[in-house]
């Protein structure tokens, strides 16, 4: 092109970039990069997820090493040739992020038994971490104006640690709109590595869980007679169908430290919400002796 | 690292949203519509970072992010509306001074593209090939091909 073309194409050049540029380009830009950022922190979440196995967020995770040995347990084990098996509880994970709005915090224990570490058990607690992560994701996802409300917090304290059980206790509050606590207990038979159900204790012994739901029945009236404040779901005269019944067996359980079984309820499962989360503990003139060994 | 890559991202977005705006502009004329191929050209980019492995191609393919999210704009909209925009212009005897859009009008898509991209951001041929995924002779065909229909717009008295 000639001189005189060239200079018309530094004229179109002058011109094309002198097209005006609404003020709200800069706006929609931002926008648009604050919408990445959100759609790229979950998109690393379902990386995390294919990669473990386990639901994640891109958040930092900090894995801290805490192993729990109780020393009445020690002293157990020497005293016992046969059990050598010593558990440890290791914080695996924590899932934590932050937002304006939103905000989770969930550890992750881990249980090692002797050298292993793969038990069933652990699967069991990875599922009810993933799905408390799950959850959180869910609100997260549904509600990307920012105008919602929702926080997790779940910790975990060992709250048996004999030569047979360990019973880990997952405490999780959930604040939405109000707050809801839940306790989620499991409790590891240490030889199989498993969680040990409820029914399963009681194996040969049929008729226990009635005989304990009975004694528990017991229990909450005689705490409603002498506390007017306390209230449990039973002898209702409006909804008698939720009224506790009886247990079914899945219930969270542990034993505390006379070796008694000590049974765990969720808010609203068993009684109205502000009595939260309810525990009886039951004599052992109704389980008897919970076997040890 | 890859906290460096989404800054650096964000910082060639933001200074040079103009540029992205003006280059969405030449595919659907009008002010909205680029407004919104902005914004989700941005939101792609973020999103996708994944995808870059050096800071240095980013704002290469950051090019090729509008450059194809105005295309598949068009393609969308195209399927709704009979617009003037794959229809090639009859050559104008001389073009409004007033609006060079006009005169990029009568080019097809994909010379204007190199026209826009070579004249008037000076880019490179390389990283125009590199952008719009085409082997460098082509981007070269192409170019000469526009300016020489540029020409017999720009000067008409001598076609």
């Amino acid at each position: 092109m000639d001189q005189n073309g060239n200079e018309k194409l530094e004229q179109l050049k002058d011109q094309y970039h002198t097209i005006p540029v609404p003020d709200f380009a800069k706006d929609r830009i931002m926008a648009g990069i604050e919408q990445g950022k959100k759609g790229r922190r979950k998109r690393s979440m379902m990386k995390f997820t294919k990669k473990t196995g386990l639901t994640a967020a891109a958040a930092l995770f900090a894995i801290t090493v805490m192993a729990n040995l109780s020393p009445m347990t020690a002293k157990a084990m020497e005293s016992i040739p046969v059990i050598g098996t010593i558990a440890k509880v290791v914080t695996f994970r924590t899932f934590e992020e932050s937002g304006d709005n939103y905000e989770a915090k969930i550890q992750v224990p881990q249980v090692s038994i002797g050298d292993h570490s793969d038990s069933e058990a652990n699967q069991s607690i990875a599922d009810y971490a993933n799905q408390l992560i799950a959850d959180y994701e869910n609100q997260v996802k549904q509600d990307l104006e920012g105008q919602g409300h929702y926080s997790v917090t779940s910790t975990y304290d060992v709250v048996t640690d004999n030569p047979k059980y360990l019973s880990l206790r997952i405490k999780t509050t959930v604040i939405m709109a109000s707050g809801s606590n839940y306790a989620k207990i499991f409790t590891i038979d240490k030889a199989t590595g498993k969680v040990a159900a409820l029914k399963e204790l009681f194996a040969g012994k049929p008729d226990m869980l009635s005989a304990i739901s009975d004694n528990i029945k017991e229990q909450m009236r005689s705490q409603m007679a002498a506390d007017e404040n306390k209230q449990y779901s039973i002898d209702s005269r409006d909804d008698p169908e939720d009224d506790f019944k009886g247990l079914t067996g899945e219930e969270s359980f542990y034993f505390d430290k006379d070796g008694r079984l000590v049974l765990s309820f969720d808010e609203y499962t068993v009684a109205p919400g502000y009595m939260g989360v309810v525990e009886f503990t039951i004599p052992k003139s109704v389980t008897g002796d919970i076997p040890f060994q | 690292m890859k906290q460096k890559i989404e800054a650096e991202a964000e910082r060639i977005l933001l200074t040079n949203y103009e540029t992205y705006y003006r280059l969405a502009f030449s595919y659907v004329n009008n002010g909205q519509d680029a407004l919104d191929i902005v914004q989700e050209s941005a939101y792609k980019v973020i999103k996708d970072l994944g995808k870059v492995r050096e800071p240095d191609f980013l704002s290469t393919w950051i090019y090729r992010v509008v450059i194809n999210t105005a295309v598949d704009f068009l393609r969308k909209r195209g399927k709704e509306s009979v617009g003037l925009e794959g229809v090639e212009i009859p050559h104008l005897d001389h073009y409004n001074e007033d609006d060079p859009m006009e005169l990029l009008r009568s080019l097809d898509e994909k010379e204007r593209e190199i026209v826009i991209l070579k004249i008037f951001e000076e880019l490179k041929l390389e990283e125009i090939a590199q952008i719009l995924e085409l082997n460098i002779n082509t981007v070269k065909a192409r170019l000469y091909r526009a300016l020489k229909k540029l020409r017999t717009e720009l000067e008409p008295e001598l076609t």
